[in-house]
Order: structure tokens, then sequence, then C-alpha cells
């Protein structure tokens, strides 16, 4: 049984968006907790909630108020070069959507030239013209090498055997 | 030996979900490479559950290093320091106004500026609009401009073929195409019911083809069988049916002239009889009310009838039929 998908938005109805608060605080704290354990690292929490008036403080006062000194410590180029938010965060899972796109297109770029070099039907596919230019210039650069190669071999260079 | 075939059964279940001991990794290799898979995975975690519960997060999260001075962290609708700040002085965080009903643009916002009287901030708020708008009229001329390239990458000879057909067709008017005036012309579509109450007197005249395609009358006057006429009674030499695309290079007024199969009289003439005297043989010649049309021809139709004699050879008129 599949789960059901979510809509990003903010949850309208109150008493579902209270629980959907309460039961995913747990999980981001717990989340948090097994970074600090694992990697042993101090991290802390602020949370500030329509469901109480002040805000809620993970682990504890004197963790929070640790890591908050060591933050104000730092400059202020070192202080923004990390902070992140829901714009940054954005960007930056667009940024790695972006970048494994292009990893695919490559592999399948790749595997179009297998293809079309196995079967050799270059001329009648015109789909895919980038892949045909780039296929281009791939022979073009053999083609070099092969006709500096026979004007050596002319002019008397030895032929390397390759068993 | 019983743990290694444990950890060997572990080993090969490769592609299911399994729970790892939470304690802390051996290696600063490992701390690091937990750390930097995990932090990202924290933050989409804490944004999510903003976003979903309107709630203002900060996660301060220090390097595995520890010779190194970086606090990452994340925040939601404010940011990060100002929840610090907030916090460190007791105050209240700034409230997210997100209402999930009418989640519009900023500048659709009703409150916009009516609680603002500073100058300042209304300049603020112009400028903003007027670059949102500039960059809204740049995006939307980009766009117009790749349609036009692509349109004439379709049809590049699309301006030729407008000035073509309106040569061809003064010519077959046998006019200069720059003497052909478009006042000249007319556009008369018909459906049955015109064609079949035209009378001959009628001062339009029309050039049909041998097998002629008329619509029904409910149909539009766009679908319907379009004919090119002359206003002047005396042109009668060359008509021709135009196609649509001669149309749009002509840039011809349209006019439709579609005349009903009765008029008005007629059909308060027929709506006033009885059941019982369908043709109005029991009632009185006076009391018909739409007066007799009369079809004689009058002098303009004279004008046009044309001697066909002229035209004749003397051959032609040697011949029997013609006797």
């Amino acid at each position: 049984m599949g789960r059901r998908k979510v809509t990003h938005q903010l949850i309208s109805d109150n008493a579902t968006r209270r629980v959907t608060f309460r039961k995913r605080k747990d999980g981001l704290l717990k989340k948090i907790y097994e970074l600090t354990v694992l990697c042993g690292l101090p991290a802390c929490a602020i949370i500030y909630s329509e469901y109480k008036d002040g805000p809620e403080l993970w682990p504890n006062l004197n963790e929070v108020r640790s890591i908050l000194n060591r933050l104000s410590e730092l400059p202020v180029e070192k202080q923004t070069k990390y902070m992140m938010d829901q714009k940054d965060l954005m960007n930056k899972m667009i940024q790695d959507a972006e970048k494994k796109l292009e990893k695919e297109k490559m592999h399948t770029r790749a595997m179009k030239l297998g293809l079309m070099a196995g079967s050799n039907d270059l001329i009648t596919d015109t789909d895919c013209s980038e892949e045909l230019a780039r296929a281009a210039d791939v022979v073009d650069k053999k083609l070099k090498a092969i006709r500096e190669r026979i004007k050596a071999v002319e002019a008397g260079a030895p032929i390397i055997k390759r068993d | 030996m019983q743990s290694s075939n444990v950890t060997d059964c572990t080993m090969r279940k490769r592609g299911t979900k399994r729970k790892i001991e939470i304690e802390k990794r051996m290696t600063k290799q490992q701390r690091s490479v937990a750390c930097s898979k995990r932090r990202p995975t924290l933050f989409s975690k804490a944004a999510d559950l903003c976003l979903l519960s309107g709630a203002n997060i900060a996660v301060f999260v220090t390097s595995p290093d520890e010779n190194s001075d970086v606090v990452y962290s994340f925040s939601g609708y404010s940011h990060a320091s100002e929840i610090v700040d907030c916090y460190l002085n007791n105050k209240s965080p700034p409230k997210t106004t997100i209402n999930p009903e009418s989640a519009k643009f900023w500048w659709e916002e009703p409150d916009l500026y009516r609680d603002c009287d500073d100058l300042s901030e209304l300049r603020i708020i112009e400028d903003r609009l007027m670059r949102t708008k500039k960059h809204l009229m740049d995006y939307l001329e980009k766009k117009e401009k790749s349609h036009s390239v692509s349109k004439s990458d379709q049809n590049p000879n699309n301006d030729s073929g407008s000035s073509s057909s309106s040569s061809q067709i003064a010519s077959d008017f046998g006019q200069n195409p720059s003497t052909l005036s478009p006042s000249s012309l007319k556009i008369v579509s018909f459906d049955q019911n015109s064609y079949s109450s035209l009378e001959p007197s009628s001062q339009v005249t029309t050039c049909f083809d041998q097998n002629p395609v008329f619509s029904v009358g409910s149909e539009s006057s766009s679908d319907q069988s379009r004919y090119l006429v002359n206003e002047d009674s005396g042109f009668v030499d060359g008509l021709l049916c135009e196609t649509e695309e001669e149309n749009n290079g002509m840039r011809l007024p349209q006019e439709t002239q579609t005349q009903p199969m009765f008029t008005e009289e007629d059909q308060s003439f027929w709506e006033n009889l009885d059941v019982d005297d369908v043709f109005g043989l029991f009632k009185d010649d006076n009391n018909l009310e739409v007066p007799l049309q009369d079809h004689s021809s009058t002098n303009e139709d004279d004008e046009l009838l044309i001697d066909i004699s002229e035209y004749l050879s003397e051959e032609a008129m040697e011949c029997p039929c013609f006797s």
C-alpha cells in the first residue's frame, strides 16, 4: 500500500495542521539527535509555533546558548556563508536536479551514439542532430589521426603492431 | 564465526532497508561523510515542516571538524539571524501571513499600500512594481520574438504569396494591381435560401461555378462559399471565386448578403391563414395583406442585356439553329 502524496503548501485545516506539526517536529528532532550521535557534533533547534507562546528549544537551553555564542563569535561573512533559508534550499535542490538531468542526458547520448554506430544508421536518423554533430566531430578527429599516421608511414616511420 | 555469518547476511541484503545502530562513527572520514549526507536531509525535513505547518524554525549544526569554525544553519520563513535575535531578546518572531486559499502574487495583496503612510516605502513598492512590469514585458517580448521566428521558419514565402495573389486577381480582372481599389469589390456569400429567392431583377451580378457548393442556412457566413462580386452594373466580364488566402492578401472588406426565403409580410400572411382555408381560396382578394410584386424588368436591367448577334460570326448566323 503506497503513501499519499503530500501537497507542499500550508495545511488549511487547523486540527490536521496541528497533528502534522507535532508528528513532523518529533521526526525532525529525532533526525537532529541521530546526527549529533553519529557524527559527535553539537546541534540545536529553535522552533516558534502558534501552539506555544515561547520558543521550543532542543536539546536544552545551555546547548543552544553555547552554539549561538559560537555562531556570534564568527565573522559576519562566515556566519552568512552557510546560512540557508527556504529559497536557498530550493535553489540548491534545483541545481542538484539539473546536474542529475545533465548526467542522464550524457548517458542517453552515449547510448544513442552506441546504437547508431552499431547499426550503421547514422544518416537516416534525423531526430538527434546534436548527437550526429558530436559523432561527426569524433569521426573528423579520427580521420585526422589516421591521415597523419598514413603520412608518417609513407615517410618511413615504423609500423607498430599490436596483439 | 557466528558474528561473521551475521555480517555476511547483512551485506548480502543490498536492496532492503535496514536499521543502523545509532552510535558514534569510529573514523573521522566516516563522521564527515555521515554529516555531509545527513545535513541536507535534515534541512529539507525542516523546510517541509515550515511549509506545511507555518512554524518558524532555525536549525544550527556545527562542523564535524574540531578545528574548523563553521556553523551550518537553516531557517524557515524568517532569516536565521532574525530568529536568533528574537530568541535572545525574548521577542516573538514575525508572523507568517500565508493564506492557502488565496495564495497570490505579492502585488495582488489588497493591503499592499493602504496602511502605508511612509513615502519612501511607497516609492520602494512603486519601484518593485515597475521592475516586475519590466521583467514581464521583456519576457513577453522574448516569447513573441521566438514565436515570430518559428512562424517565419515554417512559412518563409508568406509575404510573397499575398502580393502574388493580389496581382493575380488584378490580372484576372484585366486591371493594373495598383489601380485595383478594394471599394469596387464586394464579397457576397449565399446560402440555399438566398439562391432560391434571387430574382432576375436583382442588381447584384454574380458568377457561379458549374457545380457550386452551397451551405445550409444555419451555418456561419465564414464557412459559406464566397464569391467575388463587382458593384458596378456595367462590369460583367471577369468574376472569380476567391479563396481565404487571397482575401487576406487583398484585405478586402467582407460583407455577407443573405436574403431570407420570405419577407416579414409573407410570413405574417402565412401565419394569418386559417387551417381550413390553407390556400386562401375562400377569402376575398382585398383581404390579402401582401401586395403582388412586379417582376417585370426595369430599364436598368435592359442596360445589362447584351445583343448576342454582335459577337456571333456570319457562319454561325447562317447555322439553322439560329434562324
